[in-house]
C-alpha cells in the first residue's frame, strides 16, 4: 500500500502541543526549584513520604493521574464545584492539558534540580555565609549558577514529558481538534482511523522536537562542562574520619580582655565527641592535629557552619554562641571568615 | 533490616509468589483443552455478550475471549494482524473494508441486530426537547465518538448534517475513543450532552434519554458480524456466529434494548 505522503491540512495539534507543553514547563521549572530547594533542606517528619508524593506522577499510571485529576476538578470533585461557582471549568479545556502537562513533568523536574543541588559542595554555601551573604544570595550566586546544567536538563525533561503526555490529558482535557487537541492525542486518534500517513506525520514531529530539545541540551551541557574543568581549580577535602576521638586542646590561659576569642565547647557527634576550651588573645593560632582530630569542626563552630551542643563562643566581647543562653549568630553576620581546601 | 531478616521476608515472597502461580497454571486443566475464541466487538455489546458469554460456554466447549472497542480501532488492530476469529461491528463500513480486502471467511456475514441513536443528558442538564436545542447556549459540551474510528459519532454527525446544524455544534464537541466514554462524560456531568444508543443510555442510572433521534437522519444503525479467515478455529467461531442469532442470543438481545428480527 504505496500512498503520497501528504502534510494534514490541520496543524493545529502543533500549536497546541507546543502552547501547553511552554506553559507547563514554566510552572514546573519554578516550583520544581523552589520545592527541591525546599526538601534539600527540610529534615521534618514524613520526608521520605513526602519524597514520594512529589515523584508519584511519574511512577504512576498516566491513567490513575488522570482518574485522580478528574475527580479533583470535575463537576463533582471538590475544585470543579468551587470553580463552577465562578462558572469555570478545567475538564474539557486547553487548562486541562497544562495542568496534567504539568502534573507529570513536575517530578522530572524536581527530582534532576534536587539532585543538582546534592551536588553542590556544602563548603562553597558555608563560605558564602560566613561572607555575609544571606540564603537568598546564596541561593542566587551560588547555589542556582552551579546546579544550572542540571536544572537547565530537568527542565527540557520536563518539557520533552509534558509534550508526550496523552494518558492524563485525554481523561481530564478530552479530544477537542483545535482546542485540546494535542499531537500524542492526534497521533492516537489517527491510528484508530487508520490515517496512517497522519498518524507517522505527527509521529515524526514529536520524535524531532522531542530529540531536538536533548541534544542541545546535551550539547550545552558539554560546553559548559568543558569551561569549567578548564577554570576548576583542583580542590581536595581532607577525607571524615570515623575514628572515635576526644581532643582536649590546653587551655591556653590569658588574661581576661575584651578583645580576643574565648571558645568553651562541647560537641556531640554520632561517633566523635569534641571538647575544646581555650582562649586567644591578639595573635596568630595553629593547630596541628591527625586526620579526624575536629580541627575543621572547631573552626566550623567558630564560622557558625556547625552549632556546638553545649558551651560559649565570645568574639571580642561580642557573643557569638550561648547554648544556655540560646545565642546563636548566623554565619553572615559573624564576621568570621572561613577559607576551605 | 538486618540481612537474616531481609532473606526471610524475600524467600517468604518467592514461596508464596510460586504458589499462586502454581494455582493458576493448574485450574485450566480442568476445562480439558477448550476451543479459545477471540471475539473483536463493538463497545456498545459489552453487556449482553457478557451475558450470553456463560449460556454459550455451558453448552459449547469454548473459552470465548472479548476485545471491546470502538469498530475502526477494532478494525485496525485485525488489518494490523491481530488473531481475532470473530468481528462485530456497529456499522457496515468497517466490515465493508474487510470483506474489500477479502479477510472475511465467505458466506459468514450476518447482521447481528440493530440499534438506534439517543440523545443523553447528565441529571442536571434541563431544556433539551429537541436536537437542535443542542445548539442552545447554555449547552457548553457534548460529547460524541471521534467520527472516523466510533460508528456512534459517525452517525452523530450524519444527523447534524442532515439538520444542517453541523457548524453550530461542532465548536461543542468532545471526542471520545469509542461509545462508552461519551456515556461517561455525560454520567461524570462534565459535559451536558452526548450522543449514544439507545442502549447505552439505558444500562446507565445516572443520565437521562432526552431524545430518541429519529432513523431517517442516519444511515441505519446495523451490527454487521463475520469470522475471519485468519481464524485457525473456524468451525467454532461459525458455530458461535451461528449461536448469536439463535433465539435464545436474540432474547438477550432485545432484553437490552438491541432490535433485532422477529
Amino acid at each position: 500500500m504505496v500512498e503520497t505522503f501528504t502534510v494534514p491540512l490541520d496543524l493545529s495539534p502543533l500549536w497546541i502541543s507546543l502552547k501547553v507543553a511552554a506553559i507547563a514547563t514554566v510552572f514546573t521549572f519554578f516550583v520544581g526549584i523552589a520545592v527541591a530547594y525546599w526538601m534539600l533542606n527540610y529534615r521534618g517528619k514524613g520526608k521520605s513520604l513526602l519524597e514520594g508524593i512529589f515523584v508519584s506522577p511519574l511512577i504512576l499510571p498516566p491513567t490513575v493521574v488522570g482518574f485522580l485529576l478528574l475527580l479533583f476538578f470535575g463537576k463533582n470533585g471538590p475544585a470543579g464545584q468551587l470553580l463552577d461557582s465562578i462558572d469555570f471549568s478545567i475538564v474539557f479545556t486547553w487548562y486541562g492539558a497544562v495542568i496534567t502537562a504539568t502534573v507529570v513533568s513536575f517530578p522530572l523536574m524536581y527530582r534532576t534540580a534536587l539532585g543538582a543541588f546534592e551536588q553542590i559542595d556544602e563548603n562553597y554555601l558555608a563560605v558564602a555565609r560566613t561572607l555575609g551573604a544571606s540564603e537568598w544570595t546564596v541561593f542566587r550566586r551560588i547555589m542556582l549558577p552551579l546546579a544550572l546544567p542540571g536544572v537547565v536538563a530537568g527542565g527540557v525533561l520536563g518539557f520533552a514529558r509534558a509534550l508526550g503526555e496523552f494518558g492524563a490529558t485525554l481523561m481530564l482535557a478530552g479530544n477537542i481538534p483545535g482546542q485540546t487537541q494535542t499531537i500524542p492525542m492526534a497521533i492516537y486518534f489517527a491510528v484508530e482511523a487508520g490515517a496512517m500517513n497522519e498518524a507517522w506525520f505527527w509521529a515524526i514531529a514529536i520524535m524531532l522536537i522531542s530529540l531536538s530539545g536533548i541534544v542541545a541540551v546535551n550539547f550545552w551541557q558539554d560546553q559548559q562542562q568543558n569551561r569549567r574543568s578548564k577554570l576548576k581549580a583542583d580542590k581536595s577535602l581532607s577525607p571524615r574520619s570515623h575514628r572515635t576521638a576526644e581532643v582536649t586542646l590546653t587551655p591556653i590561659t590569658q588574661p581576661s580582655s575584651t578583645s580576643g576569642l574565648v571558645v568553651n565547647i562541647q560537641k556531640r557527634l554520632a561517633n566523635f565527641d569534641l571538647d575544646l576550651s581555650f582562649t586567644l588573645a591578639k595573635s596568630t593560632l595553629g593547630i596541628l592535629g591527625g586526620s579526624g582530630a575536629g580541627k575543621s569542626m572547631m573552626l566550623k563552630c567558630i564560622a557558625g557552619m556547625e552549632s556546638p551542643t553545649k558551651g560559649q563562643i565570645v568574639l571580642n566581647g561580642r557573643v557569638l554562641f550561648d547554648a544556655k543562653a540560646g545565642i546563636n549568630v548566623p554565619s553572615r553576620d559573624r564576621k568570621v571568615g572561613f577559607l576551605s581546601f | 533490616m538486618n540481612r537474616k531478616h531481609f532473606l526471610t521476608v524475600f524467600s517468604t515472597t518467592i514461596v508464596s509468589l510460586f504458589l499462586v502461580l502454581g494455582l493458576n497454571l493448574a485450574t485450566p486443566e480442568s476445562t480439558q483443552a477448550r476451543t479459545n475464541l477471540l471475539v473483536s466487538a463493538a463497545a456498545s455489546l459489552k453487556e449482553v455478550m457478557e451475558e450470553i458469554k456463560p449460556l454459550y460456554q455451558k453448552t459449547a466447549n469454548v473459552n470465548l475471549t472479548y476485545n471491546f472497542g470502538a469498530s475502526g480501532a477494532l478494525l485496525q488492530q485485525i488489518e494490523q494482524g491481530a488473531p481475532a476469529d470473530i468481528f462485530i461491528a456497529a456499522a457496515a463500513r468497517q466490515m465493508n473494508t474487510l470483506e474489500q480486502n477479502g479477510a472475511l471467511l465467505s458466506g459468514t456475514r450476518a447482521n447481528l441486530a440493530n440499534n438506534r441513536l439517543a440523545i443523553v443528558v447528565s441529571n442536571r442538564t434541563r431544556g433539551i426537547t429537541s436536537i437542535s436545542s443542542l445548539r442552545n447556549p447554555e449547552i457548553k459540551r457534548i460529547a460524541i465518538g471521534e467520527p472516523r474510528s466510533v460508528p456512534a459519532g459517525h452517525y452523530a454527525e450524519q444527523v447534524f448534517q442532515k439538520l444542517n446544524i453541523l457548524n453550530e455544534v461542532k465548536p461543542k464537541f468532545v471526542y471520545a475513543n469509542n461509545v462508552r466514554q461519551v456515556l461517561a462524560a455525560v454520567e461524570s456531568g462534565n459535559v451536558d450532552a452526548g450522543l449514544v444508543y439507545i442502549t447505552d443510555a439505558k444500562i446507565s442510572n445516572n443520565v437521562r434519554t432526552a431524545v430518541i433521534v429519529s432513523d431517517t437522519y442516519h444511515s441505519q444503525i446495523v451490527y454487521p458480524m463475520a469470522v475471519l479467515k485468519r481464524s485457525k478455529n473456524a468451525a467454532a467461531a461459525r458455530a458461535f456466529v451461528k449461536y448469536l442469532s439463535s433465539g435464545e442470543a436474540r432474547g438477550i438481545l432485545r432484553k437490552y434494548g438491541f432490535i433485532v428480527p422477529k
